[in-house]
């Protein structure tokens, strides 16, 4: 116990003229009666001393009045006990995406109360700070006593990104109130997706939220098809709708509607959606649900993308003649600057490519540089790659159809009239097997990104199915460099796990002690002593004339009773 | 002393009781031992000179040669003296005892004088030599009622003797009903020759004991001294908790005493609180006690 102004205390001297006025209160010396016949028998011999402490109203008056004469010193000298010294608290506010999710009112809004109403409890000398963890982790305000600016700068959150950086965030909050005196971090947050690291300063956790129905875009990729125009649109959307629906899938490409499709989603789970579409020209990608009924956290039922489809890339197609398919195929394809050479024909060692194609073994010099490299039917040994002998039309029992290459691309009753089987190292990938052997494998050769195929592709029928574009788009794809993620501020696609807004368990760390309003909400001790001191004022004073005051009243009406 | 006039016109239906025959001298409806005229036949008597002839019985004289005169029962009113006690006792309270005991004598002199009863009505108690009113019917009533208002209890002083003051205003002549109102703070030996007196002066006399809050429940919180507003005696009142208890038995003790004493002096006794109004003490204790009855009979 340490009191603020302990020189309140010699205000404790007044109990001293109280106590005296008390025993010194005397009685009405005197008093005229109609007679003393019948007083005779409690009559005293001698003048009483001392008398006042015979009246017991005047002992628990006396008691009151000290009473609140402690009441009010102590209040004064606001005894606070050593747990209410001034303390830091660093507040981690999550703003994620699932703090979107509402019930008449967001979770967001629901934290923000709570914070309000925490530091509206806390005492003056108590200093917060702010961090908030979504979109990015922002210190928005280091440790500091002004309580309403805290507030006011928690007003401005809004919900986005995911609770990724959540750890961090608390990371930050810890390194925050480790430099400051004694404190606690408090992490306002509906819990989903947080992960809670492990933290020098005790964490407090106030949970906002409650489960709802929600469903939402968890995926979303567009990709070039074909060189046609074609584009492909992966969707992938995760229900918890908590029964099997019908929901309406809207493309747009910069605003404008492209298509609309339909998706049945369970119950509880995930749904991925392949949408193949020819798309116009345009930047981004929007896809957006639409639901019967609405879902709590309306966030995540837009997403949308850029489309990475522009970047040019430069191939080398190295072929016995001009005309073949492959030829054909990449110079129809969009992205592709082409250049054909024949075996022969030499290359300029400063010149560079992004994909070098073989469709012939390369005679002018060492293969150009390239750091990817496709082999069609060429002399294996040159690539480092083991032949096993010649076959005649092997019937193909498995392909690697997750391969780049092989997106969409269908090789179930290829043709190949004739074809080199292969041996891959143990470095090297089979892509494409037969009973024989491989009929391509995926590796690496002089330091370059390496996919053999045993045979051209206008020696089987592939050229004639719609794969082949396939592959030439996938190869096109597969060499183009990969580009830097593009952040242009805009909506991408929600993190599914924000996509699941049900809160999870309890989260490591005390819920709320100190931080809650509830908590800290109350007046000390003392103030409810000074309150109570001051009733017992009031009671002492007010009570006798109170009383009379009836039985003024009361005379006062039955004299009237009688007139 | 204060009194409610507008209060007395709510006894008409009531009268007083008559414990015995009516002996006064006025002429009234009640039955008396008097002999006379009258309309209910009583006796017969020889016939004696001077008699009046109409009223010697000419049968029986005809029949049995005997001159025989009728006689026949007088009628007469019920004569009613009220005692007042007027000392310096009778004025505390709150209300006052002596207004309280006012307002009891001029309802009962309104009841009396109602049926023509007439009504003496003395103040004893005080230094003055003490007043007397008198009235025969209602037309008397409103110089009892100056007589009550012009008297007041002294402040403080002397009873003054209070046995002799009673002497003389009920001596020499016996009433038909004696109202006693007074508060009987007196001493125990001077409060029996009273209760005596009034035993004497007729049949069946009534004692209205007047009790105030004061001596019911006295409030003695912060009283070191007590004066006696008659005799100036001090008292120096003992400290502690049990100094009510202890009074509250004497007063109780007191009360019994009082109560007894009457009981065997064949004296009604009826005590009245002060905080119960005085017209409610008329229709309730004394209608019980028989002292008043309603004119159509009944209880």
């Amino acid at each position: 116990m340490t009191p603020t102004l302990p020189f309140a205390f010699v205000a404790l001297a007044l109990a001293i003229p109280v106590v005296a006025a008390y025993l010194h209160r005397r009685r009405r010396l005197d008093k005229t009666v109609p007679s003393v016949i019948l007083l005779r028998i409690i009559a005293g011999a001698s003048r009483p001393t001392r008398r006042a402490w015979s009246r017991p109203r005047h002992l628990v008056s006396l008691a009151l009045v000290l009473l609140a004469l402690i009441g009010l010193v102590v209040a004064l000298a606001d005894l606070r006990d050593e747990a209410d010294k001034p303390r830091d608290f660093v507040v981690v506010l999550d703003t994620s995406a699932s703090m979107a999710a509402t019930d008449g009112t967001t979770r967001l809004e629901h934290a923000i109360e709570a914070v309000q109403g925490a530091l509206e409890s806390l005492h003056p000398g108590d200093r917060v700070a702010l961090v908030t963890t979504g979109g990015q982790t922002l210190v928005r305000i280091g440790l500091t006593e002004d309580h309403a600016k805290v507030f006011e700068l928690a007003q401005t959150a809004e919900a986005g990104g995911t609770s990724q950086g959540a750890a961090r965030a608390i990371r930050l909050a810890d390194a925050i109130c480790s430099a400051g005196r004694e404190g606690s971090i408090v992490l306002v947050s509906d819990r989903v997706g947080v992960d809670v690291p492990a933290t020098t300063c005790p964490i407090e956790h106030v949970s906002v939220g409650r489960d709802g129905p929600n469903a939402g875009i968890v995926a979303l990729s567009v990709r070039e098809a074909d060189a046609l125009g074609l584009s492909e649109v992966h969707v992938g959307v995760a229900s918890r709708l908590g029964r099997e629906q019908a929901l309406e899938l809207t493309l747009k490409v910069d605003d404008a509607v492209v298509d609309v499709v339909s998706i049945d989603v369970p119950a509880a789970g995930d749904v991925e959606k392949l949408h193949r579409v020819p798309l116009p020209p345009g930047e981004r990608v929007t896809a957006s649900i639409s639901h019967a009924r609405e879902d709590v956290l309306a966030l995540d039922d837009t997403a949308s993308v850029a489309r990475h489809g522009g970047e040019r890339i430069s191939v080398l197609l190295v072929a016995q003649t001009r005309l073949s398919f492959t030829a054909e195929a990449l110079r129809l394809h969009p992205r592709v600057d082409l250049r054909l050479i024949g075996p022969q024909d030499a290359i300029g060692t400063d010149e560079h490519f992004d994909l070098v194609v073989l469709e012939a073994d390369y005679q002018a010099g060492p293969i150009p540089l390239a750091p990817k490299l496709v082999a069609l039917g060429t002399t294996a040994s040159k690539l480092g790659v083991t032949p096993r002998g010649d076959v005649e039309a092997p019937e193909i029992l498995r392909w690697s159809f997750d391969h780049p290459l092989f997106r969409f691309v269908d090789l179930q009753g290829l043709d190949v009239p004739k074809t080199q089987t292969l041996s891959p190292t143990t470095e090297q990938t089979s892509l494409i097997d037969t009973e024989q052997g491989s009929l391509a494998l995926a590796g690496q050769w002089d330091g370059r990104e390496m996919v053999y195929v045993g045979f051209a592709p206008h020696h089987s029928d592939l050229v004639l199915r719609v794969g082949f574009v396939n592959f030439v788009a996938n190869l096109v794809e597969w060499a183009a460099p990969t580009l830097p993620e593009q952040d242009d501020g805009r909506s991408g696609v929600l993190s599914a796990i924000e996509t699941n807004v049900a809160p999870p368990g309890p989260l490591p760390g005390a819920a709320a002690t100190r931080f809650a309003g509830s908590a800290l909400g109350g007046a000390p001790l003392w103030t409810y002593l000074a309150i109570a001191a001051f009733f017992a004022l009031c009671l002492e004073w007010l009570l006798p004339a109170f009383v009379s005051a009836i039985a003024r009243l009361r005379r006062r009406g039955s004299k009237a009773v009688a007139k | 002393m204060r009194i409610d006039r507008a209060a007395l016109s709510r006894f008409a239906a009531l009268r007083m009781r008559a414990p015995g025959p009516a002996t006064a001298m006025q002429q009234g409806d009640r039955r008396s031992p008097f002999r006379g005229r009258g309309l209910e036949f009583a006796d017969y008597r020889p016939y004696d000179a001077g008699d009046d002839l109409r009223l010697v019985d000419w049968n029986v004289y005809f029949r049995l040669g005997i001159a025989l005169v009728r006689q026949f029962s007088e009628e007469r009113s019920l004569s009613v003296k009220i005692c007042l006690d007027v000392s310096a006792s009778m004025g505390f309270g709150d209300p006052k005892k002596s207004d309280h005991a006012a307002q009891l004598a001029a309802t009962i002199a309104m009841i009396s004088l109602g049926h023509r009863d007439p009504v003496v009505m003395a103040c004893f108690g005080s230094e003055d030599r003490g007043l007397r009113a008198r009235a025969v019917n209602l037309d008397g009533l409103p110089e009892l009622l100056h007589m009550l208002e012009r008297t007041e209890p002294p402040q403080s002083g002397g009873r003054g003797n209070a046995h002799t003051q009673l002497v003389t205003h009920l001596g020499g002549s016996r009433c038909d009903r004696l109202v006693f109102i007074s508060d009987l703070l007196h001493e125990d030996a001077e409060r029996q020759a009273l209760l005596r007196m009034c035993a004497s002066a007729c049949p069946r006399p009534l004692v209205l004991h007047v009790l105030s809050p004061d001596e019911l429940e006295p409030d003695l919180e912060d009283v070191e001294r007590v004066i006696d507003s008659e005799t100036g005696e001090a008292l120096m009142l003992r400290d502690g908790r049990d100094a009510n208890a202890e009074y509250a038995r004497a007063l109780a003790s007191w009360l019994g005493t009082i109560e007894e004493s009457c009981r065997a002096l064949g004296i009604q006794y009826v005590r009245c609180d002060t905080r119960k109004r005085a017209a409610d003490i008329v229709q309730g204790e004394l209608y019980r006690k028989q002292v008043v009855e309603h004119i159509a009979g009944g209880i």
